[in-house]
């Protein structure tokens, strides 16, 4: 499947599944939901679009911006009514004119809901990031594969969050901080990895 | 019904005779009032309870069970939205503070504007080079203030921890126009949660919320010093002034704190050490007991320490808070723990900072009646560590960011609670991902001896070993030695 093709897909299906998560929650919304803590265990899969960036001390151009998309398995248990406590899987992916990346990382994670009756919540996570990126300068490639510190934030809104299946657009931005890293043409300093990254959740509880 | 359980005479008489008695040391005159002598039984000896913070604040309730927007009568109000808010008015603050205070030439990296924002939401993360202090400190004293606006809006612990990253990644993009960093969305969320709940439960030590007049407000102020976003919405609020009982989940099981004074010498690479000592001052205190008291909520046990000089005004700073306990083994005497660690260390020899999470096994050996053996033993993930190094980042920064690992086992000999003697070893791991390249490999031995001098008075010595070893990727390796020696006197109190 072509680049082009696959973020089609990714964006119809994002654009569907926003589309059915009102009228689902609408549905789905139970009055009592605030006084019933939901308790146990989770799992989400959640698909999106985003958009990249890397940047290092040495590097001599700071636009290079490209997009891909990516997939999340997370999972977790719910530790109250407003916070759940898990781990989440994710990666990404990108073409540019001169290579592919992409990224993958293994978090920690906790989410927040603020408000009991509301289905907003805040995110964050902590981890490791592994990259792997094939770059062609000067008709040479290089294959790398970094791993290095993987932080997360983001923030999102749960529809439908006290039934067993839920869903949750989200955004959020991932980083990827990799340390030095040699390349032909040098060592690239303290290399920063950035995925800004929207998409839609589906949780089951 | 408490005054039934109380007493097994009460619990004879007419259930309608029985008043409600909300916490009561010896059961009440009226309570078998009506019934006869024969009834009553043997006379009534007063009696004594123990309720746990739970059950305490359980009591606390109003009638009805309906805890309205307060958990407790002497807890604030439950308002997230306004925590939000609050989070986003420190950093306007902060911002308005640094355009008064800064220096001229630095005033215009906090003149910020929508073109500012989106330059730093499109540039992303990056690490920054400011000065250890401004990182390992400044950044998480910030943080407290945003984990401390949720906790002073009635959210828990777990429910204030995002409020400390939401405002340093708002922060980052919207109140400076210096890129975001990814060190200080780090130290401030994480070190921002641990002091911030340190200072949260000592401002509540300092609150007496059941007296009035001078003393209360008196222990309101010297609380809002400690934690000025708690006090402040206690001002606002008007919940400084209300008569209360102090919310049970911040009465801790037992408070201890050792004052010591002494003089190190410390070595810097080299076996010898400097001839000439540094004075220094050293406050050890513990907030509830992390391996006698059952867990109850994070934090309701915690140990800090401050070094001030020693090598620097501020030469050391650790916050272990307890985020789980569950006790195991014959007699309970075990306990499996996991702490939140936050470390900062600045001498003339070297720097260290971090923000961790470790699980540890403790235990308690009796060994007579007055004697007592306490080990702990442990290690987890060093989310974000700091070490000094002799190469530059940047423009100013001798010092490399990056995860690792920590480990540590101590053991302590006492007699009636009180320590004679110490022994521990400390090892932390760090990958640098920031820096100059490579692998740091500390390790720590600190021998230590505490003699009774008078009452509780002490006579200390302390001997520490430090090693680093650095395995650069592209640079020399290192191998830094430094061994210190202190002599003190102890004022300790368990």
């Amino acid at each position: 499947m072509s680049g082009r093709h696959r973020r089609w897909l990714v964006i119809s299906a994002l654009i569907l599944t926003a589309a059915a998560a009102p009228a689902y929650a609408q549905n789905t919304q139970a009055p009592q939901a605030a006084s019933q803590p939901s308790r146990g265990a989770w799992l989400g899969v959640g698909l999106g679009y985003g958009a990249f960036r890397t940047d290092c001390n040495n590097c001599t151009r700071d636009d290079l911006y490209s997009s891909g998309g990516g997939l999340s398995v997370a999972g977790g248990i719910a530790v109250n009514h407003q916070v759940d406590a898990g781990g989440e899987i994710f990666w990404a992916s990108t073409a540019f004119d001169a290579g592919k990346y992409r990224a993958s990382f293994l978090l920690g994670t906790v989410q927040f809901r603020p408000w009991q009756n509301h289905g907003f919540y805040l995110k964050g996570g902590l981890g490791l990031a592994f990259i792997r990126s094939s770059i062609t300068l000067d008709g040479q490639t290089t294959t790398s594969k970094p791993k290095g510190l993987g932080v997360h934030y983001g923030a999102g809104w749960m529809f439908g969050r006290d039934r067993r299946v839920s869903f949750a657009p989200f955004g959020g931005h991932y980083v990827a901080s990799l340390g030095d890293i040699p390349t032909p043409s040098g060592v690239a300093e303290n290399p920063v990895s950035n995925v800004w990254f929207a998409g839609v959740t589906v949780l089951i509880r | 019904m408490l005054a039934c359980l109380a007493t097994p005479a009460a619990a004879q008489a007419p259930a309608a005779q029985i008043q409600p008695v909300l916490v009561q040391f010896a059961p009440a005159a009226d309570a078998t009032a009506g019934a006869s002598t024969a009834e009553r039984g043997a006379p009534l000896r007063p009696l004594k309870f123990t309720f746990t913070p739970v059950e305490l604040s359980a009591l606390q309730q109003p009638a009805g069970g309906q805890p309205g927007d307060r958990a407790c009568p002497g807890c604030p109000k439950r308002r997230p939205g306004v925590a939000i808010v609050e989070v986003l008015g420190i950093n306007l603050l902060y911002n308005l503070m640094n355009q008064v205070i800064k220096p001229t030439e630095e005033k215009k990296y906090f003149r910020v504007s929508p073109s500012s924002w989106w330059e730093n939401l499109k540039y992303g993360f990056e690490w920054d080079d400011n000065a250890f202090a401004v990182n390992q400190i400044g950044h998480p004293y910030q943080g407290s203030n945003y984990f401390n606006a949720g906790r002073s809006s009635g959210l828990s612990f777990w429910e204030s921890a995002p409020l400390a990253a939401l405002g340093s990644a708002t922060w980052e993009y919207f109140g400076e126009t210096h890129k975001p960093s990814v060190n200080d969305l780090i130290n401030t969320t994480v070190g921002g949660i641990a002091i911030g709940e340190m200072l949260h439960r000592t401002g509540w030590l300092i609150r007496d919320t059941t007296k009035t007049g001078g003393a209360r407000l008196w222990s309101e102020i010297l609380a809002t010093a400690v934690d000025p976003i708690t006090g402040m919405n206690r001002f606002i609020s008007g919940d400084a002034g209300k008569v209360s009982e102090k919310p049970a989940g911040f009465v801790p099981s037992r408070t201890a704190g050792d004052l010591e004074a002494g003089v190190l010498w410390r070595g810097d690479n080299t076996k010898a050490i400097n001839s000439t000592g540094e004075p220094y001052v050293q406050l050890n205190a513990s907030y509830g007991d992390a391996l006698g008291s059952q867990y109850r909520q994070p934090y309701d046990a915690f140990a800090v320490g401050m070094r001030l000089g020693g090598g620097a005004a501020i030469s050391e700073g650790l916050i272990r808070g307890r985020l789980y306990g569950r006790p195991f083994g014959k007699d309970k005497s075990s306990q499996f723990l996991v702490f939140q660690a936050y470390d900062y260390v600045t001498n003339t020899a070297y720097e260290f900072g971090g923000q961790s999470v470790f699980t540890a096994v403790a235990s308690r050996f009796k060994q007579t009646e007055r004697h007592d053996i306490v080990t702990i033993a442990g290690g987890g993930p060093l989310l974000l560590g700091a070490f000094n190094s002799p190469y530059v980042f940047g423009q100013d920064r001798y010092y490399d960011y990056g995860p690792g690992l920590v480990f540590s086992a101590s053991a302590a000999f006492r007699r009636d609670g009180f320590p004679i003697a110490r022994v521990s070893y400390q090892g932390v791991y760090l990958h640098v991902v920031s820096g100059t390249s490579g692998d740091h490999v500390a390790q720590t031995l600190r021998l230590e001896g505490l003699i009774p001098v008078r009452g509780r008075l002490r006579l200390g010595l302390a001997g520490d070993y430090v090693r680093r070893k650095v395995y650069y990727d592209f640079e020399d390796d290192r191998d830094d030695k430094y061994p210190q020696l202190r002599v003190f006197l102890a004022w300790v109190n368990k």
